[in-house]
C-alpha cells in the first residue's frame, strides 16, 4: 500500500513534489519582487516623466513658451509620451471649440519630437495594445503612411483593435466613411458609444452620403444598428432616411429602430407616421411611434391616447401617457386624464409620467443650477 | 475469513487513501488551470486599458443603469455611501435604496441629507415582496429614489428595487462599498460588445482606496488587522485568479452581490431575487445559468478586472465565523436548488465549474475534515507511515502559499490595487494564513453545512464597522 510504507515510490514521489513545488513557490516569489520592484522603478519613473512632458504639452493649451531644452526622451520613455499625447487630444468639453487652434499646435510639436515615426514602427512591430495606441495617435496626426495599415487592421477580428483601425483610417482619409459605415453596419461588437465618438468628428454632410449608401446597402441587421448612428447626420438626410426606411421595410425591428431615429426630429409632418404605427401589434414598434407622437401630438389624438394608456403592455401604457404629459403640459389636464380614464392602469400610468416629467424638470434646474454656480465662480 | 476480512479492509483503506490523493490533485489542478488563464489573460486586459482607455465623456448611446442600494440599519454610512454613487460618472442613471426595515435611523438620515418627498409615480408589483411602507424622492438628486419596506431580507429588498427601477440594467451594491467614477462606464462595455452578456460582475479590492500622489491610479490602503488581510488573500485569489479563470468559458458560479450589473429582464425572467436563501447573489447567478439553459437562450455571463468596487471585511473572528457559516449555508442552499445544473447540458459550466463548486468547494469542509480525521487515526495505529504524512502535510502547505503567491503576482501585473509596503505584509499573510486561519474558516464553512442539513439559523451578527465607517463620520445629528 504505497501511503503505508515510508520508503515506497509514492512517498518519493510526494517529497520530490514537495521540492518542486516549493521551488516554484520561490520563483514565483522572486518573481514577485523583481515585477515589485521593477513596477515600483518604473512608476516613479513614469510619474517624473508624465509630470514633465504633461507641462510641454500643456503649452498647446495655455499658449505659454515651450521649455527649452525640452525633456529628454530616452529610448524606454516613447510609449509613455505617446500615451500622453494621444490624452491631450482626448479634448475636455469646455477646451473643444478651442481645438482648431489647440490641435495644430499639439500635433506640430509631436512631429518635431518624431512621435509620428515612433507611433508607425509600434504599429508594424507592437502587439494589439501597442498597435491601438499606434493608430490612435498617426489618426490624431492625419498620418497617411498609417492608412494602407490601418485599412487592413479595421478587418481584423478583434473588436478594440479593428475600431481603433477603422478610426486611424477615417481620420486619415475621410472618405473612408463609406466603409466604416459598412464595418459599423456589420460589427456588432463595436461598443456603440465608440462608435459615436468616430462619427462625431466626420462632417455630416459627408456623413449624409455614407450612411444613404450604407443604408441601401446593408441588411436588416445591418440597417437597425446603422439607423442608431442616423442622428449624426445633418436632420433633413436623418429624417428622410428614417422615412424612407420606414416606407420600405416590412421588418418589425428596422421599423422600430426607423421610428425611433426619426423621433428627435419629427415635426407635424410625420404625424401621420406615427398614428399609423402607434397601434401596431409589436410593442417595440408602437413604442417607437409614441416616441415620434410626443413630438407632434394634437388634441384630436386624445382618443388614441385614451386607447392607448390602457393598452396591455406596460412599456407601451407608459410611453403613451408620456405623450399625454406632453399635450398638456403643466395645465393640470393631464391630471384630469388621469381621473376621468375608466382603467385603473392607465390613471397610474400618467401619474408614473407626471412624476418622471417633474424628476426630469428637477433635474434640469439642479444643473442650471450647478451651471450658474460655476460661472460665478469664474 | 480472517484473512478475506483483512483484504477487504487493506482495499477500503487503499481506496479512502487514493481518493483523498485524487481529490487533492483534481482541486489543485482547477488552481492552477484558472491561475494560468488569469496569467495570460490579465496583462493583456491591463495594457489595453492603458492604450484604449474609457471615453470620458459620456455617450448618448449608453444604456441608462438602475443602482439598486439595500440598506439594512446603515446608520454610520449610508450618506455618505450615496453621495459617491450619485457623483459616479456616467450619462443616465438612478439610485434607488431599499431601506429594509431597519430599526435604527437610517431613513431620517437619507430624510435629512436628501430631502426626501412622496413619490408621486406607481410601484409596478412585478415581483411580490414584502409590504412597501412609502416610496420617496429626493428633491435635491432627482435621481435618487428610496423605498422604505416591512424587512424581508436582501433579495426581497433588491426585488422591491427591480419592481421601482426604469431602466433595462440593475447594478446591485452595498451600502457599505466605495465605487470607482467609472465603474458604470467599465460595466457596461461588455453589453455592448455582446449582446448576448446578461450579467457583469466586477472585481473588488478590500480596503480604503486613496489616490496616488499624482491623483491617477488609486491605491488600496492595507487593513492593520491580520485577520483582515488573510480576506485580503481570499478576495484576491476569488477575483484574479478563479473568476478571471473561469470568465473567459461562461462558466461564473458567483456574480458578488456588491458589484454586479443585470439585464432586468433575465432577473424579471428567472422570477426575482429569492428571499427564502440566506444570500442572493450566488443563487441568482446560477439560477441565470440555470434558466439561459433549459430555455435555449444564448448568453454570457462577463466579469471585469477592472478594481471598481472596494469593500470592508470582518475584523473580528466572531463576526468572521458568522459570515462564512452563512455563506456555506448558502452555498449549500444554491447546490441543493441547482443541482440538475451539475453534468447537465450547460457544456463547460456544468462539466467543469459545477463540479468545483459541489464538490471542491460545497463539500470540502466535509472530506477535509474526514481526511485528516482518517489521517491521523490511521498513522496513530500505525496502517500509514507518519512521514508519508508529514511530506502530503507539506505538500498542502506549499501548494496553498503558491496559490496565494499567484494572487499577489497578478494583482502585480494587473491593477497593482495595493502600495509597495502592502506586498511585503500580504506576503507574510500567505504564511500565516495556513496556521490557524485556513482551519478556522474551513471549521466555519462546515458548521454552515450543519446549520444547513439541521435548519437552523444562522445567529449573530454578520455586521462589521470598519475602515469606511471610520473615513466616513456620520453627520451629528442635532
Amino acid at each position: 500500500m504505497p501511503f503505508a510504507n515510508g520508503s515506497s515510490l509514492f512517498v518519493n514521489v510526494i517529497a520530490a513534489s514537495v521540492a518542486l513545488f516549493a521551488l516554484l513557490a520561490v520563483s514565483l516569489l522572486v518573481a514577485l519582487v523583481v515585477v515589485r520592484s521593477r513596477n515600483a522603478v518604473l512608476r516613479r519613473r513614469r510619474a517624473r516623466l508624465t509630470s514633465a512632458w504633461r507641462a510641454v504639452f500643456t503649452t498647446a493649451y495655455t499658449g505659454a513658451p515651450e521649455p527649452d531644452p525640452l525633456p529628454r526622451i530616452r529610448r524606454a520613455d516613447w510609449f509613455t509620451v505617446l500615451q500622453l499625447f494621444v490624452q491631450f487630444h482626448d479634448i475636455r468639453d469646455k477646451d473643444r471649440p478651442r481645438a482648431n487652434e489647440v490641435f495644430p499646435k499639439l500635433d506640430a510639436l509631436a512631429r518635431r519630437l518624431r512621435l509620428d515615426d515612433y507611433a508607425l514602427s509600434l504599429l508594424h512591430r507592437g502587439d494589439d495594445a501597442d498597435k491601438i495606441l499606434a493608430l490612435n495617435a498617426l489618426g490624431h496626426l492625419r498620418d497617411p503612411r498609417a492608412f494602407d495599415t490601418a485599412e487592413r487592421l479595421a478587418k481584423n477580428d478583434g473588436p478594440e483593435l479593428s475600431r481603433a483601425a477603422a478610426h486611424c483610417a477615417l481620420r486619415t482619409e475621410p472618405e473612408f466613411i463609406a466603409r466604416v459605415l459598412e464595418l459599423v453596419g456589420a460589427r456588432e461588437e463595436w461598443i456603440r458609444s465608440r462608435i459615436e465618438m468616430m462619427l462625431r468628428e466626420v462632417d455630416p454632410h459627408r456623413l449624409d452620403r455614407a450612411m444613404l449608401g450604407a443604408i441601401a446597402d446593408a441588411d436588416d441587421a445591418g440597417r437597425t444598428r446603422l439607423l442608431d448612428f442616423v442622428r449624426f447626420c445633418t436632420p433633413s438626410t436623418a429624417r428622410a432616411i428614417s422615412k424612407a426606411v420606414i416606407e420600405t421595410t416590412n421588418d418589425v425591428e428596422v421599423v422600430a429602430a426607423a421610428l425611433r431615429s426619426l423621433a428627435p426630429l419629427a415635426g407635424p409632418d410625420d404625424r401621420e407616421i406615427a398614428l399609423a404605427f402607434s397601434r401596431n401589434a409589436e410593442a417595440v414598434v408602437a413604442l417607437s411611434a409614441l416616441r415620434v407622437l410626443r413630438k407632434c401630438v394634437r388634441y384630436d389624438d386624445r382618443d388614441l391616447l385614451v386607447e392607448l394608456t390602457a393598452n396591455r403592455d406596460y412599456w407601451v401604457r407608459l410611453r403613451a401617457a408620456e405623450v399625454v404629459v406632453e399635450l398638456y403640459g403643466e395645465t393640470g389636464l393631464a391630471q384630469e386624464f388621469a381621473d376621468l380614464h375608466p382603467d385603473r392602469y392607465a390613471r397610474d400610468a400618467v401619474r408614473q409620467a407626471l412624476a418622471e416629467r417633474r424628476r426630469m424638470q428637477l433635474r434640469r434646474e439642479r444643473a442650471d443650477r450647478r451651471a450658474g454656480a460655476k460661472s460665478a465662480g469664474g | 475469513m480472517t484473512h478475506a476480512l483483512h483484504q477487504a479492509w487493506d482495499a477500503t483503506i487503499y481506496a479512502i487513501e487514493y481518493f483523498l490523493f485524487a481529490y487533492f490533485l483534481i482541486v489543485n489542478g482547477y488552481y492552477v488551470f484558472t491561475g494560468a488563464v488569469a496569467l495570460v489573460r490579465l496583462p493583456w486586459f491591463v495594457k489595453l486599458h492603458l492604450t484604449d482607455p474609457v471615453r470620458r465623456s459620456n455617450s448618448t448611446l449608453d444604456q441608462p443603469v438602475s443602482m439598486l442600494v439595500p440598506a439594512f440599519n446603515e446608520r454610520e454610512i449610508i450618506v455618505k455611501s450615496l453621495e459617491s454613487m450619485l457623483s459616479l460618472d456616467y450619462a443616465n442613471f438612478e439610485v434607488i435604496v431599499i431601506n429594509d426595515g431597519s430599526s435604527d435611523d437610517t431613513l431620517e438620515l437619507l430624510d435629512e441629507a436628501f430631502e426626501l418627498e412622496p413619490y408621486q409615480g406607481i410601484y409596478r408589483v412585478e415581483i411580490p415582496t414584502a409590504e412597501v411602507i412609502e416610496i420617496y424622492q429626493s428633491a435635491i438628486y432627482p435621481e435618487l429614489k428610496v423605498i422604505d419596506k416591512k424587512n424581508g431580507g436582501k433579495g426581497d429588498a433588491l426585488n422591491a428595487g427591480i419592481n421601482l427601477a426604469r431602466f433595462p440594467l440593475l447594478f446591485s451594491a452595498d451600502a457599505d462599498s466605495y465605487y470607482h467614477r467609472q465603474t458604470l462606464q467599465w460595466m457596461t462595455e461588455p453589453f455592448q460588445k455582446d449582446r448576448r452578456t446578461v450579467v457583469v460582475g466586477g472585481a473588488i479590492a478590500v480596503g480604503l482606496p486613496e489616490r496616488d500622489k499624482n491623483g491617477g491610479q488609486f491605491q488600496t490602503e492595507l487593513p492593520k488587522k491580520l485577520i483582515q488581510r488573510f480576506q485580503v488573500l481570499e478576495y484576491l485569489r476569488a477575483f484574479l485568479a478563479t473568476r478571471m479563470g473561469f470568465a473567459p468559458m461562461n462558466a461564473l458560479g458567483i456574480v458578488s452581490g456588491a458589484c454586479g450589473l443585470w439585464k432586468r429582464d433575465i432577473l424579471v425572467a428567472c422570477g426575482g431575487f429569492r428571499a427564502d436563501t440566506i444570500w442572493e447573489d450566488m443563487e441568482m447567478t446560477l439560477r441565470v445559468h440555470n434558466f439561459c439553459i433549459n430555455t435555449g437562450r444564448p448568453y454570457r455571463i462577463d466579469f471585469t478586472p477592472y478594481p471598481v468596487c472596494w469593500t470592508d471585511v470582518p475584523g473580528s473572528l466572531q463576526v468572521l465565523y458568522n459570515q462564512r457559516k452563512g455563506w456555506h449555508r448558502h452555498m449549500s442552499e444554491c447546490m441543493m436548488i441547482h443541482r440538475k445544473l451539475l453534468f447537465g447540458n450547460g457544456g463547460f459550466f456544468s462539466w467543469v465549474t459545477m463540479p468545483y463548486l459541489f464538490i471542491f468547494e460545497w463539500l470540502a469542509p466535509v472530506v477535509i475534515v474526514f481526511g485528516t480525521i482518517f489521517t491521523i487515526v490511521t498513522a496513530a495505529v500505525g496502517i500509514v507511515d507518519w512521514a508519508a504524512q508529514v511530506w502530503l502535510l507539506g505538500l498542502v502547505f506549499v501548494l496553498a502559499i503558491m496559490s496565494s503567491v499567484v494572487s499577489i503576482l497578478l494583482d502585480e501585473i494587473s491593477f497593482t490595487a495595493y502600495r509597495l509596503s502592502s506586498v511585503w505584509a500580504l506576503l507574510v499573510a500567505t504564511v500565516l494564513e495556513n496556521f490557524g486561519y485556513r482551519q478556522f474558516v474551513l471549521a466555519a464553512n462546515f458548521m454552515g453545512l450543519v446549520a444547513w442539513l439541521t435548519h437552523q439559523p444562522i445567529r449573530g451578527s454578520t455586521k462589521y464597522p470598519g475602515f469606511f465607517v471610520q473615513a466616513w463620520t456620520p453627520k451629528r445629528r442635532e
